[in-house]
């Protein structure tokens, strides 16, 4: 599970504490991704501006035959007549809604699981609006893992900071960790319980 | 698992390691959300395996994930019934080479020693371990 995936999933649940509806937009004719990109952001321009206190999280959907789709979770329930009438303006086709209940706030992290097509490459493929609300971000999601564990053991003993030599540094930690499972290491310590400051270091060791 | 078995499975094209089995670590892996400090946990492991890669040995991390009725990491432990040292054939679902280290994960038909292998460094029957 990526960190974008898992703040998305963290986001929804804290929007999922309202009354969620969902929406897909979709157009009648093929689209550009740049085109769709251009087109939804008219259509929250004008949603936003018609409902003030809208909350949500949109998805980017690249569809294998229909091109690109945006999933939507709102907030609150709008005049679909008058987002219709919206969407229309900003140059979109069909619009569906349904109510979503609470817990199948994170349904849109399925189409975050798809492997990114490369024409989406850098674009952010969700992302919350409206005021009101703080969505989490990637930034705020912290990994608890082995591997990020023994990071912080090597973090430490390196002295590392910055991002200088990032690869280097997952080399590094991964052989480590392929160390630590093989010998039975405690988790951030090196061979008898020792730190890894205690002068040891991979390559030196025989199995 | 037979050679035969084994061989099978091959031509019929399932996607499976084989390698000696080197070593597993089950943990309470997870995310934690720094903003409002709610948090998602899974039960996952790492299995260690050796095996060959483009002419010379080479770690494979293989990666499981158990559902959710794993609620402990020693449950996860509590199944692995691996020897070190001996040869197994790993289901695999994903597999990727990143930096030159094979990253993959686990299927759900789990893994299978290989017959034959029991001591796992070439000198049981089926010859010697390739150079």
């Amino acid at each position: 599970m990526t960190k974008s995936k898992v703040a998305f999933l963290f986001a929804s649940q804290t929007l999922g504490k309202q009354r969620l509806y969902l929406w897909t937009f979709t157009f009648k004719e093929l689209l550009s991704v740049k085109e769709t990109r251009k087109r939804w952001n008219h259509l929250l321009t004008l949603l936003i501006r018609a409902w003030p206190n809208l909350q949500g999280l949109r998805v980017f959907e690249l569809h294998e035959e229909h091109g690109l789709h945006v999933h939507v979770v709102t907030n609150q329930f709008i005049d679909v007549n008058r987002a219709r009438e919206l969407a229309t303006q900003a140059g979109w086709g069909r619009i569906h809604v349904t109510r979503m209940p609470s817990e199948h706030s994170g349904y849109l992290a399925k189409y975050l699981s798809k492997e990114r097509p490369e024409c989406l490459k850098r674009w952010r493929l969700w992302a919350g609006f409206g005021n009101g609300w703080e969505w989490t971000k990637v930034k705020d999601v912290v990994r608890e893992t082995l591997f990020s564990r023994i990071y912080r053991a090597c973090k430490e003993w390196q002295g590392w900071s910055g991002r200088k030599g990032f690869f280097e540094r997952m080399d590094l930690v991964r052989r480590m960790m392929i160390l630590t499972i093989e010998n039975g290491w405690t988790v951030g310590r090196g061979p008898g319980g020792l730190p890894y400051s205690a002068g040891w270091y991979p390559g030196e060791e025989t199995d | 698992m037979t050679r035969a078995e084994l061989l099978k499975e091959v031509l019929q094209g399932v996607l499976l390691i084989v390698g000696e089995y080197r070593g597993s670590h089950a943990e309470m892996a997870g995310y934690v959300d720094k903003k409002y400090g709610t948090a998602i946990q899974y039960v996952r492991a790492i299995h260690i395996v050796e095996c060959s890669w483009h002419g010379h040995l080479d770690r494979v991390i293989i990666t499981e994930k158990f559902p959710e009725t794993f609620a402990t990491a020693e449950q996860a432990a509590a199944t692995f019934n691996y020897v070190r040292g001996r040869k197994y054939v790993f289901y695999i679902e994903a597999v990727k080479r990143e930096r030159g280290q094979t990253l993959a994960r686990m299927a759900g038909w789990g893994a299978e020693p290989i017959e034959g292998n029991e001591d796992g460094d070439g000198t049981a029957a089926g010859g010697p371990a390739p150079p």
